[in-house]
């Protein structure tokens, strides 16, 4: 059995469309969610994604450089993927050395994506009290995917 | 900060806490600019990137060995007849300004309560004798934990200035 996200490197975040080749890892229910690996199943794309999407296209605009392009492809191949689906909107605004950040937050739990026009990802979590994390995307605990997921379920 | 505050290069300066200048009960003043302020929630709140350093090169060009984020003295700037548009000028229009203690931030603890301590340098500049800088003790760059439990600190304090949708 293999981890979606280990499954992606970091690379495949800044190559557009690169969630389109995705394996066949989709859990069939919640409980597989929690037990396994396997991402969770939404049929559909997040439902705030056209107003990520023209917010991305504004803070692009504004940063007036090229150089940002990238991290804003990143980004939005990590916010397009249908893990997200039920996860609230996110607060998405520019990184000063370089790149967009997306805050989510729900029910307590906050989880804090940042992508850098240099390619590095990187994710704080924080889960209440009971977990506190900081690190890079490629090595979030249990997967970003599982964290989406965890956001869209949180109450 | 204005075309004509640029420029000044010289060695790199050590950053120091300022434990004597800037006391622990000083109110440090952070402009926040509406890119940063979530409008979608009422009242408006400073999310955790309004927190974060200035680039490397903004540090180097005021001469300061890393990233910095800049605050104002709040005692400091009431001295020189707390002119809003002196510091509120600079920015982009609708930014707002939170006021966070010295003393929370060289004490700060993570949401998760992980100690994630800030120094606090006074560093006058041209035009803002009151400006300082603020720095993560623990990591060359302020990291999010340290970003989102400024952003909590802020928002338990209320708005010193609402900031404004534009």
């Amino acid at each position: 059995m293999t981890s979606l996200t280990s499954a992606r490197s970091r690379s495949d975040w800044f190559t557009p469309h690169a969630t389109a080749a995705l394996g066949p890892t989709a859990a069939a229910s919640a409980s597989e969610v929690v037990d396994t690996h396997y991402r969770p199943l939404h049929p559909t794309t997040p439902r705030w994604l056209p107003d990520v999407a023209a917010r991305i296209g504004r803070l692009l605009l504004d940063a007036q450089s090229l150089a940002e392009a990238p991290a804003a492809v990143a980004l939005w191949n990590i916010l397009r993927d249908s893990a997200w689906a039920a996860a609230p909107e996110p607060f998405v605004s520019p990184v000063n050395q370089g790149g967009f950040s997306a805050e989510f937050e729900r029910g307590g739990l906050h989880l804090h994506l940042e992508v850098l026009s240099n390619g590095e990802a990187s994710v704080y979590l924080y889960d209440g009290a009971l977990f506190e994390w900081e690190g890079d995307l490629d090595e979030v605990p249990d997967g970003i995917e599982k964290w989406a997921w965890r956001l869209g379920h949180a109450v | 900060m204005p075309s004509d505050l640029r420029g000044h290069v010289e060695a790199p300066r050590c950053l120091t806490d300022d434990l004597h200048l800037i006391d622990d009960r000083e109110s440090l003043l952070r402009v926040i600019q509406p890119v940063f302020v979530n409008f979608a929630v009422s009242p408006p709140k400073a999310q955790s990137n309004g927190f974060q350093d200035q680039t490397e090169e903004e540090a180097a060009r005021w001469s300061l060995a890393r990233p910095c984020a800049s605050v104002a003295v709040r005692s400091i700037w009431e001295g020189y007849g707390s002119d809003l548009d002196a510091i509120l000028g600079h920015f982009p229009a609708g930014s707002g300004l939170v006021a966070l203690s010295a003393g929370d931030l060289r004490t700060l603890v993570t949401p998760g309560g992980q100690k994630q301590p800030q120094g606090v340098m006074l560093d006058p500049r041209p035009g803002s004798p009151w400006h300082a800088v603020i720095w993560d003790r623990t990591a060359s760059r302020r990291p999010k934990s340290a970003m989102k439990a400024m952003a909590v600190l802020a928002e338990a304090a209320g708005w010193f200035i609402l900031p404004r949708k534009v």
